[in-house]
Formats: C-alpha cells, structure tokens, sequence
C-alpha cells in the first residue's frame, strides 16, 4: 500500500504541520510513503522533504500553481493517485488542505470546476 | 439573488456518542450549530445588500430539526426545506453531500453558504464535498464577501493572512465564524417564523436513491470508540504554604523547560 502527502509550503518553506504528517507516516511502516509539493518555484522543497521520512517526493512545478487555490493542487493529486496507484493520500489541517481533503473523499470528482476560481490578489500580512 | 443557507441542528450542550449505534445521540435538545448562524446572518446581509432576492434554508436531519430551522427563520430567512427520512440516518459526509447536492439543484441557487464547521462532530468537509458534486466553485473560511457584476469577491482568511478570491456564480462559500455577529431573532421574527413556508422532503422526493443514502450510502464506518488514554506524567501542586511557585518553578526546572 502506498500513501501519498501533500506537502503544503507557505513562501520558501514547508509548513510544519505537513512535515509532521510525512514523518508520522513514516513511521506507520505501511508500504512506501511518498510527498508531492505543488506551486511555483518549489522545486528546491523537494530535497527538505526527504529528510523527514518520505522515499519519494513528486513535484508539481508550474507559474499556473502560483495562486493558493485548493482545486489546481486536487487536478495534480487526482491524476498521481490514478498514475501511481496510490491508496493513501494524507493532509495536514490547514486553511487550504481543508479543500483538497475534502473533495479526495467525494466518489465521482472530476476536476472540472478548478478553472472557474481567479485569485484575483494575495495579501500575506499579520 | 437567491441564497441557500445549508444548516444543522446539533445537540445542545455536550455531545454524546451512543456507543450502541456509534452515532451521535440527537435524544436531547437541539440547537441551531452556531457556526451556521453566520451563514445565515452573511446571506441576510447579502440580501439587503443587493435589496432583493431570496434566503432559504436547507438542513438534513429528523423531524425536529425544524426547530433548529425556526430559529433561522426567526433571524430573518424567508423559507427553510428540511430532507427528513429515516433512510438517511447514518449518513456520512458521501452520503449527505450527495442529498443536499439533489436539493440543492432542485433549488437552483445563486449562492450556496454554509458555516465553517459543525459544532457536534467538529467536521468542516461538507462544503467542498457538495460543490464538487455540483460542479461549483469553493471559497472556505471567508471573512468577508461582496458581490457585484455577477461575481463574488471573497477574502479568505488564512493561517498567513488573507486571499482575495474571485468566484462566478452560481457559487459555494463557507464562511468563517470572524465574519459577522449573528443578530438575535427579534420577538417579532419569532412570532413571524410560524407562518413562514417550511417544506419537509423525503429522499424520494429529491430523487436520491435508496443505495446513496444512510449506511448504505456511506464510504466511511466507525469501527470502535474509546477514551483517550490517561494523562499519567502529570503532577498537581497545591498551594498550600505559598510555595507553588517555586515548586512549578522546580518542577520545569528538573523538565529542563526553563
């Protein structure tokens, strides 16, 4: 059985709470646990990954994933779950996993309605 | 603009699993879940704001989910359709997504708001579930929203700050309980939420089949409930000669925490 673990990354960063998912996944030792970290300009957190444990992180890097939007990253981990016969796959509880996780357990997604979302402006402040 | 508010009636006070059924004990009183009283509030706004249309109510559970509904209608909302049918108990989220997603295309609405969480089980999954059986875009944990030129303009709040988030519509939007204060139903709207239309539909009525709905219709099952396990490193310190503080003190001390 294989899990997969959506790395989730806030600037040039993966956030913990997804690291903790990855290393707690690992230690289950139930089949192979990979990651997959989706945006723009992310490949470098890709090697960050390795060290908490997963034996695999795919990359999802494209300017299209810039925006945090929930429906692109379910269009990427839907098609590696149909590819990569992943039975698994694993969130931590943040404000955009809420999204993904949920329509994961939804029985007939299809990933049609992503394209409809514009991320008009992003503000980071505290 | 028409808005439909999908709400839950929730047991009031502490939540109780019967550990016969697994399920959550609905025997006592019930309460509107006061997460969705911001939904209800936002489309009240949001109905004033464009100066017509329509707030309707939607909610999933027994009979006397209606009063949890009424409280809604005493708030201002202007009718409430309640799916009550026995066949339903036990739904899960698959299952439950997929009835309100029937009623909600019977309804043909413009916006679709729910609260950010339920209060009972603590779940905040069943917004994104509905949308993506009807296809809808989703914005979660808005704190505000306006709409204009057919579109809505959400700022979700995040663990960062917040987005500022575009949707056509029609559109699903939860919102986050920092959007609004709930007003208090007035006297008057209490009075006045009696006579207000309250549809009851089966599952039949809205053309959910009978292998979609209830246990049957769920993907998930609970297997097994038990208590959290003891908290056995733990230490009471009583103050009973005014040396707490240096014992806490200590006690960190030894911990290597300060």
């Amino acid at each position: 059985m294989s899990s997969l673990v959506f790395l989730e990354h806030h600037g040039d960063e993966l956030l913990k709470g997804s690291l903790g998912v990855l290393a707690k996944a690992a230690t289950l030792g139930d089949g192979d646990v990979a990651g997959i970290v989706i945006g723009s300009g992310v490949r470098a957190l890709a090697d960050a990954a390795g060290t908490f444990g997963a034996a695999k992180v795919y990359v999802a890097d494209d300017p299209q994933l810039e925006a945090p939007l929930p429906q692109p990253r379910v269009d990427v981990i839907a098609q590696l779950v149909r590819d990569k016969e992943i039975h698994t796959v694993l969130f931590g509880n943040s404000v955009l996993a809420f999204t993904p996780k949920d329509l994961r357990l939804v029985d007939s997604y299809t990933p049609e309605n992503w394209e409809y979302l514009n991320a008009k402006d992003c503000h980071q402040h505290h | 603009m028409k808005i439909v508010v999908c709400v839950k009636q929730i047991p009031e006070g502490n939540s109780r699993i019967d550990p016969g059924t697994k399920r959550l004990d609905r025997g006592g009183e019930g309460a509107l879940n006061a997460f969705d009283a911001n939904a209800v509030e936002e489309a009240l706004r949001l109905k004033d704001s464009t100066g017509e249309g329509e707030v309707v109510l939607l909610s999933l559970g027994p009979a006397k989910a209606l009063d949890a509904l009424r409280k809604a209608l005493a708030m201002g909302a202007d009718r409430a359709v309640l799916i009550s049918d026995q066949a339903a108990a036990g739904s899960d989220l698959v299952a439950t997504s997929y009835a309100l997603a029937k009623a909600l295309e019977r309804e043909g609405a413009d916006v679709v708001l729910f609260g950010q969480q339920a209060g009972d089980s603590d779940g905040a999954v069943l917004w994104a579930a509905v949308a993506d059986r009807l296809r809808l875009p989703v914005v979660s944990q808005a704190a505000e929203i306006t709409h204009a030129d057919g579109k809505l303009t959400v700022k979700r709040q995040t663990e960062f700050g917040y987005d500022v988030i575009e949707a056509p519509l029609p559109a699903v939007v939860a919102v986050s309980d920092a959007i609004n204060e709930p007003r208090y139903p007035s006297l008057k709207g209490i009075m006045g939420a009696k006579s207000k239309p309250q549809e009851t539909v089966t599952l039949a009525d809205l053309g959910v089949e009978a292998d979609r709905a209830g246990e049957q219709g769920s993907r998930t099952e609970v297997s097994a409930l038990n208590d959290p396990p003891a908290r056995g490193d733990s230490k009471k310190i009583v103050d009973d000669d005014g040396n707490a503080a240096q014992a806490i003190f200590d006690f960190l001390a030894e911990k290597r925490l300060v």
